[in-house]
Formats: C-alpha cells, structure tokens, sequence
C-alpha cells in the first residue's frame, strides 16, 4: 500500500490532471505572447474550413485548403511559413501535442505505449469528424450557401463536427467496448476539456481586444459584459447552491426515502457538480468510497444525455434568441460535468449564434465565445466552491450530525478540492487585460500595434488550440459513456432519483436563478464589422 | 503519527511503514488507535495526541481521478482526560 503521509500543498503538481491543463493551458498561452517580440512560435495550430467536393465557379471550398495553419491568417511575421502548411498543420499539431500531453502522462505515471496508441487514434478520428463536420452541407450558414454551390445545408456551423464526434465516441464506448477499453489511457474529456477551459480564459481577456479593432466603444462594451458575466455567475451560483442541495436531499430522504449518506452523495452528485462533487462529498460524510463511485457513473451518463438534449431545447424552445446569456448560465448551473457542460456551452453558442444571424438576415451578428463563457463562468464558479462546500459538509458531518470525539477536519482540504485549471483560466484572462488596459491603452490607436501582435499570438490559443481540444473533448466523453451502466441494477433508485431531480428540479430552478441574474445581458452586435 | 487510510472490502485500514490498524468503522478503527496510544505511552506527559490520516486516493478507480483526484483527510485528536471529564476520551 501507498503511503501518502508526507503530503504537501504543492502536492500533485506534476502528477495531477488539473496540474497539467494549467501547464499545457498556460505553456502554449505564454508561448503566444512572443509575438509581442515578432516571435511566432505557435502560428502551426491546425484549423479546419468549410469545404465541398465540387467548388462552383467563382465560389469556395476546396479539399486541399480544408484544413491550414492559423498562422497563415493571422501571423505577423511568419506567414509565409505557416501559408506552406497547409494540410500538414495537421501532423505539425499531432506531433507537438503528442509530445506535450505524452510528457504529461510521464509525469502522472500513465502507461505510455497505451496513452500514445490511444493519443493518436482518438487524435485522427478527431480530425477526421472535424473534417466530415465541416462539410458545407453540416457547416455552412445560409447566407453562405451560394458559395458553396448549395440551395441547401443544415447550417450547423462548427456544431456539426462536434455532434458527429459525440457520435463516433459514443458508438465506439457503446458497441466496441474492447476498443474503449484500449482507448481509455487516452480518452481524458476532463484532462482536455479544462485545457480547454484555460485557453477559453484567454479568449474572454482577447474579446476586447478582438472588438476593439472593430470601435474603441465595442471594447469597452466586451470588458463590461465579461465583468458583468463573473459578478452575475457568481451571484447566481451561490442562490443555486442554496437551493440545489436542500431541494435533492429531501427528494432523496423523503421522497426515495435512501439511506442518509447515500442521499447526501447524490445531492451533490446532481445538484453541485457531478462526479468530484459525489467524490467530495462522499469524503466529508465519511461514506464508503463506492457510494461515491456509484453516482459518479451516473453523473456522467446523465451529463452526456443532456448535452444531446439542452443545446437544442435552449435554441428551439426557450429562452432561444431573447435571452442567450440566461441559457449559457443556466447551462452551466444544469450539466454537471465541466466537459459535458462547456462541451454543451459552446454547441448552444454555435446554434445562437446561427439562429439569430438567420432570423434576422444576417443583420445581427455575434461575437463567437461569449455565450460558451456564460456557460463556462457559472460551472467554474462552482468548481471553486465545491472545496469550500465539501468543508462545510464535513464540518456539519463530523460535529453534529455523526459527532466522533476528537475528529476534526483539516482546513487544507479546501486546497486540496480547489480545481487548479481555474487558476490558468484567470491568469490568461487577466493577462490579457491587463495588456489591453495598460499598454494596449483600452484599444485607443497608440496601442493598437501592440494588440495586433498579441492578437497574431493568441488566436491559435483561443481558435485553434481551444476548439482542437474542444472537439478531443466530445470524442473521449462518447468513449468513457456506457449507457449499460444505467441499466445496472445496484442504481436502482438512484437513477429514478437523478432523473426526476434533474429534469424537474434542477434544470428548471437552474433557469428561473439564471434568468434572474442574467436577463437583459445583450451581446454586442458586430454585424456591420464582419460583413 | 502520519498514517494512511483505506477502504479494503468492509474495513477501513489506517497503516504508515511501522503499524496498521482496521476497522468496521471509522469509530471501531479510531478507538483501536486510541488504545495503541495509551497503551504505547505517546500520550504521556502531553496533554493531546495528533493522528493525522491521509486517504490513499490511489484507490479511487482510474477513470474517476480525472474528474476528482482527492477523497477525504482526517485527523483524530486523543485528549488525556483529567479525572473530573467524562467526554468518552481515554485515559492514559
């Protein structure tokens, strides 16, 4: 047996998952901002574009530029490199990844031969959905149709590559078992999605940047609502927690009359978020460890069927185009894994996003990422407090409702439970405000030399590197769901429990508290910038 | 005393390199902690005893860890009783 007796704060630095989504998130980050020194060091990001088998006269969307590096676009000093890539973007990226995330799984002691066989198939079946995804039947937008030579697409935008990897991972987790089973050295959506999640921290401090380039005033507007969206999404996660927890555990005691531990374990399971939530709980009520292993299997099963429900039901049914920020929060404070949540925020940005730009004939449209930052904000808002809520509990748990003399809870555990990869998302969001506030000069033309150099930077870590690691993402997650496992019989009510909580407690409460803090948010229109 | 603590099967097991100890319970496995501490003298001339017990998170399953690497930590307090208490601590 391990003994773990010399545990320290800096503990699981290098051999933890959270760790490594804030060394791989802020590695590439800070790698970026050599542009500031006309070095480009990150501009082979892969990217894909809209394509079609035949390319009408005077249109676009041929099969040789279906994927590029973004330096291409967008470097400042090595586009004329990074123009030649082209398709090989692809292998750059696979290769330079492979060696990060490989020494990634070094250091926390996975079995390498494994992790590398696993990184790349699931590596290449992304890229190929993200290829079949941006067909311009899936991808292409309306107003965009006659470009392609088409009367008609489904006008899914990016979604559809990330539904169609949703699919590939989840037949191969549902039919091909033996071959999940292989691939599961790999198949890390929460390893990624907080990767993700990082350099979606470096996307909401790039938006002012981005939209400072369009008017000085849109800027300052993006900034406001950013700042707006962290006040409202803690607010909003604090009354939920309030209400949340209580609400499941009576449903639980009273209702399914389950065991108290049990109950509590659920309650947070379903109500807080997910699976490090049950764990945490589990630990602060003191329950057997399978008490928590049991309802985080179903947490994850759960968070995967509302990630193919609620995207839609916000677009289609409510609150849709009216009101997007209160569907991002409530998003956020409704699916209960990190990945399945960002993974749902940002297929709802994508489907808004369109939706409007179609209601309105192109003459609104909106910034990509907000949206997925709604969503993102409310979920990591209760990441931070799962720490502090499991100290609570176990306080409660060992002082009054199972007093044990002389047992008390060591005040490092809301350390130990705080999920680090918020740490990355903040500092490469403040980083680059405090580059836009301070030597950017708030997007005024003295700065904006300087912001062209970061934007050059960071567009490959906030575009290309975030949705690569979005997509890995939904693929990993349709590899790790079992849907068997709700049919397990030793859930039993568990699952009737979770059901009825979520879709009749949770998901409407999420939606009253989000509308609550978040209605009458507007997102800014860029229309007349893009077209 | 530092110990690491498990969940084997129905028992939980607190052990370092030198002793182990297991219990049904977390009370059954504390009070056998306790009575090694009396009985080995640590709470002599101290007035209380630490046993600080850090879960082995290594036996949460692999593909939970990546949503949670961190189970639970305790630390278990063994007071000397003065002869006018009887708060169900053991006397050394």
């Amino acid at each position: 047996m391990t003994d773990l007796s010399n545990r320290k704060w800096y503990t699981g630095m290098l051999t933890q998952e959270d760790w490594w989504a804030v060394w791989l998130g802020l590695g590439f980050f800070f790698i970026s901002l050599l542009n500031i020194w006309g070095i480009d060091l990150v501009g082979w990001v892969t990217y894909p574009t809209k394509w079609v088998f035949h390319v009408p006269e005077g249109g676009k969307g041929a099969i040789s530029h279906a994927f590029y590096a973004l330096g291409k676009k967008y470097s400042l000093t090595a586009k004329g490199f990074y123009s030649k890539l082209g398709w090989w973007s692809v292998i750059w990226t696979y290769v330079i990844f492979g060696i990060a995330t490989t020494i990634g799984a070094i250091c926390m002691k996975w079995d390498i031969k494994r992790f590398v066989a696993g990184w790349t198939i699931i590596y290449f079946l992304t890229i190929a959905t993200w290829f079949v995804g941006h067909h311009a039947f899936f991808a292409a937008t309306k107003v965009n149709w006659h470009k392609y030579g088409l009367n008609f697409a489904l006008s899914l935008g990016g979604g559809a590559s990330f539904i169609l990897a949703l699919i590939v991972g989840l037949i191969i987790g549902n039919f091909f078992k033996g071959f999940a089973n292989y691939l599961s050295e790999a198949a890390k959506p929460e390893w990624y999605i907080k990767t993700a999640i990082v350099y979606l921290g470096a996307k909401l401090g790039y938006l002012p940047i981005k939209l400072s380039g369009f008017s000085q005033k849109l800027g300052k507007v993006a900034t406001k609502l950013t700042f707006e969206l962290f006040i409202a999404g803690a607010a909003a996660t604090v009354v939920a927690y309030m209400i949340f927890w209580p609400g499941i555990y009576v449903i639980a005691r009273k209702i399914f009359k389950l065991p108290r531990k049990t109950a509590a374990v659920l309650g947070s399971g379903i109500s807080i978020c997910g699976v490090s939530a049950a764990v945490a709980t589990g630990g602060a009520v003191r329950a057997r460890p399978v008490v928590s292993i049991m309802v985080s299997a179903l947490v994850v099963v759960w968070a995967v069927i509302e990630l193919i429900i609620l995207p839609g039901f916000f677009t289609h049914i409510w609150p849709g185009t009216k009101d997007p920020l209160v569907a991002g929060a409530a998003m956020g404070m409704s699916v209960k894994t990190d990945g399945a949540d960002a993974a749902a925020g940002e297929l709802l940005d994508i489907f808004l996003r369109n939706k409007v730009q179609v209601e309105t004939n192109g003459q609104v449209v909106w910034p990509e990422g907000i949206i997925t930052a709604s969503a993102v904000m409310t979920k990591i808002w209760i990441d931070v407090f799962i720490g502090i809520w499991a100290f609570i509990l176990a306080m409660v748990w060992v002082y009054k409702v199972e007093r044990r003399p002389g047992e008390y809870v060591p005040p490092s555990e809301v350390w130990h439970r705080f999920p680090k990869f918020v740490i990355g998302y903040f500092v490469a969001w403040l980083v680059l405000l405090a580059i836009f506030f301070g030597p950017g000069h708030k997007g005024a033309p003295e700065g904006m030399a300087l912001l062209k150099s970061v934007k050059a930077g960071v567009v490959p870590v906030e575009k290309g590197m975030r949705k690569l690691f979005f997509m890995l993402t939904f693929m990993s997650l349709g590899i790790i769901t079992d849907f068997r496992k709700l049919k397990e019989c030793q859930f039993g009510k568990m699952v009737w429990v979770y059901f009825v909580g979520l879709f009749l407690f949770i998901i409407p409460v999420a939606i009253i508290v989000a509308y609550i803090f978040h209605h009458g948010m507007q997102l800014p229109n860029i229309a007349q910038y893009v077209q | 005393m530092d110990l690491t603590l498990s969940y084997r099967g129905n028992k939980w097991i607190a052990h370092n390199d030198k002793m182990s100890f297991s219990g049904t319970t977390l009370d059954d496995l504390d009070d056998k902690i306790k009575t090694f501490v009396v009985k080995s003298g640590l709470l002599k001339n101290k007035n209380m005893y630490k046993v600080k017990m850090y879960f082995n998170n290594a036996e949460i399953p692999a593909w939970i860890r990546q949503y949670a690497q961190h189970y639970f930590n305790r630390v278990l307090i063994i007071k000397a009783r003065r002869e006018d208490e009887n708060d169900g601590f053991i006397k050394p």
